[in-house]
Parts: C-alpha cells; sequence; structure tokens
C-alpha cells in the first residue's frame, strides 16, 4: 500500500509539471503579448513592463524561475490587475468554487444513487423508463443550457429562487443543482445497470432465501457492492463539476475560480491562465488519488492485487 | 486386420428391428428448424431496431442533417440580416423564432446555427476515429515498451480535464489568426481521441491473439495490413459506438467554447453563440435563449439515444 501511494505522489508531480511546462510555452507561443492594446503603448512602457514581469529575460531562465516559484507555491503576478497575484485571485474565488462543487457532488450522490436503485428495483416497469428518461436528459442537456432553463422556470416565472448572487442558502440551490445535473444522470444509470448485476448474483439469493426482508438484502448486502463503480466515476464527475463550474458561476454571478478563469481567458490574462490551470490539474490529480485510496480501502481485492504485485 | 469393437458402428448398421428404432431424417427438415443464419450486423440491426428510443434518435438525426441543409436555403432572410426597427420580437407568422437584439431573424440563425454544430460533431468525430483508431491499434499491435510509452502518455492526457485542454489549445489558435470554426475542429479533434484509444487498443489486445490474426501472420501479411484489414473491421462495433457517443460531446464542446467566446464570432451564429445573447437578455425576452436552448438539448437527445442503442445492440459485452 505504501508503494502505491509513493507511485501515485510521484506520478501526480510528473503530471503537474508536465501540464505546468507544455502550458507555460503555449502561453509564451501567443503572438500578442500581454500588453497588446488597442492603443498602442509607448515604447518605453513597454519595456519598463516586460522588465517588472522579467519578459526579456531569455525563455530558458523564464521557464525555470516559474518553476523554481512554483515549486514555492508563488504563481506570480496576474498580468491585468497589477495589483494582485495569482495566488490572491486563486485565494479569493477558490473557497466559493469548493462549496459550490462540494455541495453539487453531495447532491448528485445524494440524487443519483436512491434513483438509480429505485430503476433497478423496478425494472422494465413505468418507474425504471422515467429514471433512464431523466438519466438521459442530464447527460443531454449542457450545463449551460440547464443553468438557463432552472433560471427561467424557477427564477423568473415562479419566482421560487434568487436568479442570482452568492451569499445566501437559497442562492446555492440553483447553480447547485445545475452542476449536480450531469453527475445525477451518470451515476442514477451506472447504479441502475450495477444494480441489476448485483440482484443476480448468489449471495443475494442466500440472503433472500435466508428471510432477510427485502429493505436489508438491499440496503446491507448489495449497496456495498454498489458503491464501488461509484467511487470510480467520482475523478471524471469532480472534474464535470469544475469545468462546468466556468459557465455556471458566469451564469449566475458568482465570484469564484471558474469565473475568474473565464474572464482571464477573455482578457488573455496570461498568468493568470497558468496559473490556474495548474492549480485545477494539480487539484484534479489530487482528487483522482483520493478517489483511487478510497476505491482500494472499499474493495478488499484491489488491495490484495496490490500486495501480490508489489 | 483390426477387429471391430462393440462401441463402434457406423450410420445405418443399427439394428433395424425392435422398439428403439430411429426417427427417419429429412434434410428440409432440418433446415426449417435451423431458421436464417444471421450475422453479427444483421442481429445488431434486429436489436437497434427494437429499441424505440434509438430509432427516433435515428430519424431525430437525419431531420437535423436534412434541416441543415435545405433549412437556411427555404429561409426568406439570411442570418446576417439586420432589421434594426424590429429587434426583439416576440415570436410571429414573419418571425416564428421572434428576432434578436440586432433585428435578425432567430429561426434563420437556429437554422443556419445547426450547420455549425453538426459540422463540428461530423469533422470531430472523424478526427476523433483517424487519430484514436490509429493510435490505440498501433500501440496494442505493437505492445511492449511502444505500448507502455503511447499509454503512459493517454494516462498523463487522461489527468488534465479535457475542457482545459481544448480552452487553451482555442485560445492559442484564435490568437494565431486560425479561422474559429477550423480552430474549433483542432482543439477538439486533438483532445477528444483518449478514450477512442483507449477502447480500440484494449479491443486489439484480445484480437491480436486470436487465430485469425495468427493465420494471417503466417502467410507473411504486412503489419498494417494484419492491423487494418484484419484487426480494426472486427474491432468495429465499439469503435462505432464510441464514434456515435462522441457527436455529441463535440456539439457540447462547441457551443460551450462560443458561449464563453472562444467560438465562431459575430455574425456567424453558432448555437452556443445565441445561446450566449439571449442568456444576456433573458430577464426582457426568455424566448430568445428558449429555441437555440432547445435545438441543443434536442441534437444532443438524439445523439446520445442513438448511441445507447448501438451500445446495446454491438457491445456484445453489455448484451444481458
Amino acid at each position: 500500500m505504501l508503494k502505491f501511494i509513493l507511485q501515485r505522489v510521484l506520478s501526480m508531480i510528473l503530471v503537474v509539471l508536465i501540464v505546468a511546462t507544455a502550458t507555460f510555452f503555449m502561453m509564451r507561443l501567443l503572438p500578442s503579448g500581454p500588453f497588446a492594446r488597442e492603443k498602442k503603448l509607448p515604447a518605453q512602457i513597454i519595456q519598463n513592463l516586460e522588465a517588472r514581469y522579467h519578459l526579456n529575460d531569455p525563455l530558458w531562465k523564464q521557464y525555470v524561475d516559474y518553476i523554481g516559484n512554483l515549486l514555492r507555491g508563488d504563481l506570480g503576478p496576474s498580468f491585468k490587475y497589477t495589483n494582485r497575484t495569482v495566488n490572491n485571485i486563486i485565494d479569493d474565488g477558490f473557497p466559493v468554487s469548493a462549496t459550490l462543487g462540494v455541495v453539487a457532488v453531495l447532491l448528485s450522490v445524494a440524487i443519483g444513487i436512491p434513483l438509480g436503485i429505485w430503476g433497478a428495483l423496478k425494472q422494465n416497469g413505468w418507474q425504471d423508463n422515467v429514471v433512464m428518461f431523466v438519466a438521459l436528459l442530464g447527460v443531454s442537456v449542457p450545463n449551460f443550457i440547464m443553468a438557463v432553463l432552472l433560471m427561467l422556470v424557477f427564477g423568473l416565472w415562479l419566482h421560487l429562487l434568487p436568479v442570482a448572487g452568492w451569499g445566501s442558502i437559497r442562492q446555492i440551490i440553483l447553480p447547485a443543482f445545475t452542476l449536480a445535473g450531469y453527475p445525477i444522470a451518470f451515476i442514477a444509470r451506472l447504479v441502475r445497470s450495477s444494480m441489476l448485476e448485483v440482484l443476480r448474483q448468489e449471495y443475494i439469493t442466500t440472503a433472500r432465501a435466508k428471510g432477510l426482508s427485502e429493505r436489508l438484502v438491499i440496503f446491507r448486502h448489495a449497496l456495498r457492492n454498489i458503491l464501488i463503480p461509484v467511487v470510480t466515476v467520482l475523478g471524471p464527475l469532480i472534474a464535470a463539476v469544475f469545468t462546468g463550474s466556468f459557465v455556471v458561476e458566469k451564469i449566475f454571478a458568482i465570484p469564484g475560480l471558474g469565473r475568474y478563469y473565464v474572464t482571464s481567458i477573455n482578457d488573455r490574462d496570461y498568468t493568470t491562465i497558468l496559473g490556474v490551470t495548474i492549480f485545477y490539474s494539480a487539484l484534479l490529480v489530487f482528487m483522482n488519488f483520493l478517489v483511487d485510496l478510497t476505491y482500494a480501502w472499499l474493495d478488499p481485492r484491489i488491495r490484495y492485487v496490490e500486495r501480490k504485485v508489489s | 486386420m483390426a477387429t471391430q469393437s462393440a462401441w463402434e458402428f457406423k450410420e445405418g448398421t443399427l439394428p433395424e428391428t425392435g422398439t428403439f428404432a430411429p426417427a427417419p431424417k429429412n434434410p428440409e427438415d432440418l433446415q426449417q428448424i435451423a431458421g436464417r443464419p444471421t450475422t453479427y450486423w444483421n442481429d445488431a440491426i434486429r436489436r437497434i431496431r427494437r429499441n424505440k428510443l434509438a430509432v427516433v434518435g435515428f430519424w431525430i438525426i437525419i431531420a437535423l442533417f436534412a434541416i441543415a441543409i435545405f433549412g437556411p436555403m427555404l429561409s426568406p432572410y439570411t442570418y446576417a440580416e439586420q432589421d434594426l426597427t424590429n429587434t426583439y420580437q416576440s415570436p410571429t407568422l414573419r418571425h416564428p423564432f421572434g428576432t434578436d437584439q440586432l433585428g435578425r431573424d432567430q429561426m434563420t440563425r437556429v437554422l443556419y446555427g445547426s450547420r455549425i454544430s453538426l459540422a463540428v460533431g461530423v469533422v470531430c468525430a472523424a478526427l476523433n476515429f483517424l487519430i484514436g483508431v490509429t493510435y490505440g491499434g498501433i500501440a496494442a499491435y505493437f505492445g511492449g515498451r511502444i505500448d507502455d510509452i503511447m499509454m503512459r502518455i493517454v494516462d498523463i492526457l487522461y489527468g488534465i480535464p479535457t475542457l482545459i485542454i481544448v480552452i487553451l489549445l482555442t485560445v492559442l489558435f484564435k490568437d494565431k489568426g486560425v479561422n474559429p470554426l477550423v480552430n474549433v475542429f483542432i482543439a477538439i479533434g486533438l483532445t477528444y481521441w483518449l478514450p477512442m484509444a483507449r477502447i480500440v487498443r484494449g479491443e486489439i489486445l484480445s484480437l491480436k491473439e486470436r487465430e485469425f490474426a495468427l493465420a494471417a501472420k503466417t502467410i507473411g501479411a504486412p503489419n498494417n495490413r494484419i492491423l487494418f484489414k484484419h484487426l480494426i473491421p472486427n474491432a468495429m462495433g465499439p469503435i462505432i459506438v464510441t464514434v456515435t457517443l462522441e457527436v455529441p460531446a463535440a456539439i457540447f464542446t462547441e457551443a460551450f467554447l462560443s458561449y464563453i467566446g472562444l467560438g465562431v464570432s459575430a455574425p456567424v451564429a453558432s448555437w452556443g453563440v445565441l445561446a450566449s445573447d439571449g442568456t444576456e437578455a433573458i430577464r426582457s425576452f426568455p424566448y430568445l435563449v428558449l429555441f437555440p436552448a432547445l435545438a441543443i438539448s434536442l441534437t444532443m437527445f438524439a445523439f446520445n439515444f442513438l448511441g445507447d442503442g448501438l451500445r446495446d445492440a454491438l457491445d456484445p459485452r453489455l448484451r444481458q
């Protein structure tokens, strides 16, 4: 297990470094420098700006400096906001995005799993058809469309919830459901199909033969084996929630990291794009690592194979 | 001269006397019991026909292609034609979907947008197919160290959110002055082949151990012939399923990029641009966002229905 963790940590660092390198050179490849404006700046000012951001150093030195700072956790200054660093931007935006993301992931697990179980138990009944239809709906409707539709129906027509903004619990509901739409659908489908598979297995028949109530059979015996595939897809689903937050935060006017990221892209704020990309990649890689650990902890077979291999 | 053992007998040598005479065999009767022989593809078509949602998806897609090709031709307006005296019209007979902030006919713009979305879907799926199948096929067929290196690269790319790579590539090419639509093709085409590569690799790994691959090798067929003529055609089922499911992913990504301002730009109307413009005016003119939203969702629906049906029909591992 220890060797497995060490190996994963090393490969995590490698992935983040590769992302940092690729993004760094991509940003430097861009033809329009960060100070290209509609109105051309005087040469002297450009020179001063370049000196301030060390852009007149040779490329390799810029790269080495950047990676050196990165290893110390310093992502450098923002090109756009002269008195802010990329770290400031992440400090401001990430807690908001994380709150929203955690709520969305909890919602998707809390709704997706029961929905899938319900569909499987009523296989081929109308309830099952409803579940499958909802699942396809969730997978098919893009998040920005979902955001707009929820906003229209619950905010503007029914006046049940605030249309946008951040700060109160009522304001979290719509964006969180928007972000959870795809994961709910995905988990419901997955749980339904693995439930159908598990219910055919012999230990379930044994449990029923013992005279256990259906409730006990489902929740004590079947559910545990269904959690494993759900845990494995949590990694990609967390990524979907991250990237979903790019538009959802913009639409609902939430001051989160996703919105800063999109703004920095439209402003061509290269250092912010670079820093936030690295941050997102590191976060996602770390989440995947946690998911893998949970997976190994949940399923004894994986631990066993791991021990045999190492 | 071997003695005939008591266990051996030939047909017709059974004792004809007694109660247990064999029933007479008529070759034609046997034919009737056997039923028509069926191939993998016939079987798949039969399965897909029974899946109502998949059939509905299929016909919606056909209709969408027809609308994309002929719709804009039949419309009396063009997508860029402005009428500043008639901005933000509600749906009427003259403008069934209303008009936008510059008085352009929203229906024409939605119809025109279907061309962009479908083009993105088809071109990107084709690129993913070419790159993913070749990459996964080569990795699996040559195996060993080549496979290790190639799949490690895929693993690393998998660790980064795809959308972030697409966004970065789009920014890069956009600032290099590449045509926005071509830019979307490149960015999505270069990124979304990862699942395809993994699936093809998995298929080829098992197929290459089979007898027909060995037979081809024995008679001296060159590697590329074995790979592309023998192995990959046998992996076509899962490949088609993946391609079908990648079309809506590409359409979604294009709409997403346009929505955040990285895709095609005005006056060209992609569904993402229309949805984005509509969102700006959502408080006062909510129908403006409604039609592009419905168009995107319907298209994604249709492809996902068909893809799901194809997966059930073509992927034998998932058969029940």
